[in-house]
């Protein structure tokens, strides 16, 4: 096994399980070089044994930083030969130097006299320790822990050729070492010879000493963070920079873990808190048109509870107002109110009533007019009855009187550019017939006690009886066309008959429909005339055709004359 | 001696880079919690509007409910209208309801027939015929026998008033060439405004202004004509002349006002023959038997077609 290896191994067995039987090896492995270095030094054997007492303390208390590369003799030469001259600081040490200077001079002086390595032998400490480390450390196996060259090999982990070569060019420059100093006939030789002069073996007693004083003062066996810094030290740089990596990273990933896992999780509770937001205002959409609806249905609740109160009001209202009316309207003092919408008339007055009023009951196509029906107090189906039979009548007749229309010329003056006159003959007792048979009807509708309001209207005074309306005696019906004083075409036209009536307008209401020029009131051409029964309709009818022509004659392709 | 610096430079670059992980996962949890208490809140709102959406559901679906149950009751239209317009402005189908609501109808009654106030409005009944109210019009608008007083007494006083100032103010020109009578009256509007005035006074006080109303337009019409008191506002001239159409002598009329232009109506713009012309009611309170009184007066023959046609008494 490697001489380093096995030292380490045994300080790391003193450290870490405070085997002593472990530090007394290393004790004893090294107590030599100790003891021999420290003698050299302060040339006592009890002030050696005291300073290689201190050098292997130094040892026990420190054994835990030393690493397997570590030389352990080169440290404890240099720890020897630091606590000797600490020793030989003290006052014993001092004369001790003195006397030694004394004999060292003389020496010096007198080299023949003594053999030549024994000059040597004062600066053979700074010789050395003017050496490599390797060096130094090589010489120090050989000569003071008298290891074979192959151990020393092995020491460092050469071969034994290798270890010879270095413990020889450590002894040459030792030897230049001395030259250097003034010793001119120092040699290898010499200096081996000074080294092997100086190597000393302690005794068992001092060995047994000096394991017992080491191990009285030496820590106990390293535990904690003790025990995990002596391992610590006893790693190299490389296991040592992994180790404080592995120590570091490993708290610290596992806090980016915990940070990834808390961001995480605030992620998590921000994208609840998100949809839970969403949520909310969506709840708060629904319920604001919730809110609205059920407004607006309360509002409808109250208005139709209000509506139906009110309905109710009014139709209690109503009911006593309808008494109140009724009352009144049947009292045997009647009396006229003005607050009554109604009055009551004693019907044997109402067929003078009905001549001496100034509009017809009926009126073409087949109207009964409102007055009429309230007068005669008609219900629905007698008025329905009456105005079919009406309707038929009018009809007929009309249909009569569109056959027998013709048209004569008119002598044009004036401004005149076109005229012409429709005449209706008049169906005399070719209607009187028709006449006759729909008064029957009606007639027979009405009944013997309102036939004579129908009956006034018949015998009435007048250019206008509701006879002739019913029969529609002869008309005629002239119309024409002039221009005005900016040569506009107008139209003019003169009724005759039962009712003389006149007027006239523009020429463009007769323009075709959809013409951008037409103008409005062909509708009301002669309308109310032959609502009130004193022109035929198809009288009226023939007179707007020929209107017609003449305007898309004169004011058609656009309006243009 | 380096181990130790290198170790303690890592740990201590650890313990930096710890420190500085822990401060950022502590600021993580602290959002993390600040975002938890902040969903927990908002989960406990959400849970309350929810709670609150719930009820609203409820509420709709009885308003709904209790919407769906009311009858829709409306108010009687035609009250409704009566209400707001009264009878005036119903139409013809809004009184054959309300007369029904109230059950008149042809047979409700053997005497009377109940209609509405415009029906009366709508036949412009004559309420004075022959110079004296109508029995109709007494019995339609339900005149008591005190208000029918009245109102004759108001009729008389106005022809009375009317021929009173015709007598007074009327004027005469000799006979003169072709013209054999000349007679004028002068400008009536001040007159014709207070005998108006007077007449609806005296109407209003007895009937009131509804009736007056009904009968107004037709006192109004019997005053312009036949009583006469239309010609006015400017003076009115009756001039009758001889004239030869053929071998035969002729009389024509014309009746002119002083400011007559052929545009204006209200006179004659041509002399037209006596026997086409009816006699100027303005000067009836001269000549109350018209056309054969002012022959009379004026010492000429009426045509024999008149005397044919209008025979005296």
């Amino acid at each position: 096994m490697n001489e380093r290896r096995h030292d380490f191994e045994l300080l790391q067995r003193f450290t870490r399980h405070g085997e002593q039987s472990a530090f007394a090896d290393v004790v004893r492995r090294h107590l030599d070089l100790v003891f021999g270095t420290a003698l050299r030094k302060v040339e006592d054997p009890g002030a050696a044994q005291e300073v290689a007492q201190n050098v292997f303390t130094a040892l026990a208390r420190k054994a835990w930083r030393f690493a397997p590369d570590d030389s352990l003799p080169a440290w404890l030469y240099k720890t020897a030969l630091l606590e000797s001259k600490s020793w030989l600081r003290g006052e014993l040490g001092r004369r001790r130097r003195e006397a030694t200077a004394a004999e060292l001079g003389t020496t010096m002086k007198t080299p023949e006299d003594q053999p030549a390595f024994h000059a040597l032998v004062p600066l053979l400490d700074e010789a050395l320790l003017s050496l490599r480390e390797k060096d130094r450390t090589a010489l120090l196996l050989r000569f003071y822990e008298s290891h074979s060259l192959r151990d020393v090999g092995a020491a460092f982990g050469v071969s034994e050729d290798t270890a010879q070569k270095r413990v020889q060019s450590a002894l040459e420059k030792l030897a230049e070492f001395f030259k250097g100093r003034g010793f001119k006939t120092a040699s290898v030789a010499a200096a081996t010879a000074a080294l092997q002069h100086t190597a000393t073996s302690a005794s068992a007693v001092v060995t047994s000493t000096v394991v017992s004083a080491a191990l009285q003062v030496a820590p106990p066996a390293l535990v904690g963070w003790g025990a995990w810094l002596a391992r610590l030290a006893t790693m190299s740089r490389v296991q040592t920079a992994a180790v404080c990596l592995a120590l570091a990273v490993v708290p610290v990933g596992w806090q980016l873990n915990e940070r990834h896992a808390a961001g995480e999780e605030a992620k998590r509770f921000q994208t609840q808190l998100l949809a839970a937001q969403n949520e909310g205002a969506a709840v708060q959409t629904e319920i604001e048109r919730l809110r609205a609806n059920a407004g607006r249905l309360e509002q409808s609740v109250a208005q139709k509870n209000e509506a139906a109160a009110r309905a109710a009001e009014s139709a209690q209202a109503f009911d006593a107002w309808k008494q109140k009316t009724r009352g009144q309207l049947m009292a045997a003092d009647y009396r006229w109110t003005d607050d009554s919408p109604f009055v009551r008339i004693p019907k044997a007055v109402l067929p003078q009533l009905s001549e001496l009023g100034g509009a017809d009951p009926f009126s073409p196509p087949g109207v009964v007019k409102p007055y009429a029906r309230e007068l005669m107090g008609l219900t629905p189906s007698e008025r329905q009855s009456l105005e079919a039979t009406l309707h038929r009548h009018f009809a007929d007749v009309e249909e009569r009187l569109a056959v027998g229309i013709y048209e004569t010329n008119q002598p044009l003056s004036g401004r005149v550019v076109a005229s012409t006159k429709f005449v209706l003959p008049g169906l005399g007792d070719e209607v009187k017939q028709s006449t006759d048979q729909m008064l029957a009807e009606v007639h027979g509708i009405l009944g013997e006690a309102r036939w004579p309001l129908v009956q006034a209207r018949l015998g009435r005074r007048g250019s206008l009886t509701l006879e002739s309306s019913l029969s529609q005696t002869k008309q005629n019906l002239s119309v024409w066309v002039e221009t005005d004083d900016k040569g506009t075409p107008t139209m003019g036209y003169t009724l005759g008959g039962a009712v003389a009536n006149a007027g006239g307008g523009a020429l463009s209401m007769f323009l075709p429909e959809g013409d951008p020029n037409r103008t409005k009131g062909s509708d009301d051409f002669l309308a109310d005339a032959v609502r009130a029964g004193f022109l035929s309709n198809a009288l009226r009818q023939r007179a707007a055709t020929w209107l017609q022509e003449q305007a898309a004659a004169r004011l058609g392709n656009g309006g243009k004359p | 001696m380096n181990k130790i610096l290198l170790a303690v430079a890592i740990l201590c670059a650890g313990a930096g880079g710890f420190l500085t992980a822990r401060q950022s996962t502590t600021q993580f949890e602290h959002e993390a919690n600040v975002t938890r208490e902040a969903w927990l809140t908002q989960t406990q709102l959400v849970a309350a509007a929810q709670s609150d959406q719930a009820g609203l559901i409820e509420h709709v679906r009885e308003l709904k409910q209790t919407l769906k149950q009311t009858q829709a009751l409306g108010e009687n239209a035609v009250w409704s209208a009566l209400q707001t317009n009264g009878a005036r402005q119903f139409t013809p189908e809004l009184r054959e309801q309300l007369l029904e609501e109230l059950g008149f109808n042809w047979q409700s009654s053997e005497e009377f027939i109940m209609v509405s106030k415009q029906t009366l409005r709508e036949i412009q009944m004559s309420a004075i015929e022959g110079g004296k109210l109508t029995d109709v019009a007494a019995t339609v608008l339900a005149m008591t026998p005190e208000e029918r007083g009245q109102v004759e007494a108001a009729v008389q006083r106005v022809q009375t008033d009317f021929k009173d100032w015709v007598l007074a103010h009327a004027e005469r020109s000799d006979p003169k060439d072709d013209v054999i009578a000349h007679y004028s009256l002068p400008d009536n509007t001040i007159m014709r405004q207070s005998i108006s005035n007077n007449f609806v006074t005296g109407i209003f006080a007895a009937l009131g202004r509804e009736r007056t109303e009904l009968i107004m337009p037709s006192t109004r019409n019997w005053m312009i004509s036949p009583l006469g008191l239309g010609l006015g506002k400017y003076p009115t001239t009756l001039i009758i002349r001889r004239y030869v159409s053929g071998n035969e002598q002729r009389l024509n009329v014309q009746v002119v006002n002083s400011i007559m232009t052929p545009n204006q109506s209200g006179g004659d713009i041509y002399p037209i023959d006596l026997l086409q012309h009816s006699f100027p009611s303005a000067f009836l309170p001269l000549f109350p038997n018209g056309w054969a009184d002012i022959a009379k007066r004026e010492g000429f023959e009426l045509p024999k077609e008149f005397q044919e046609k209008y025979p005296p008494p």
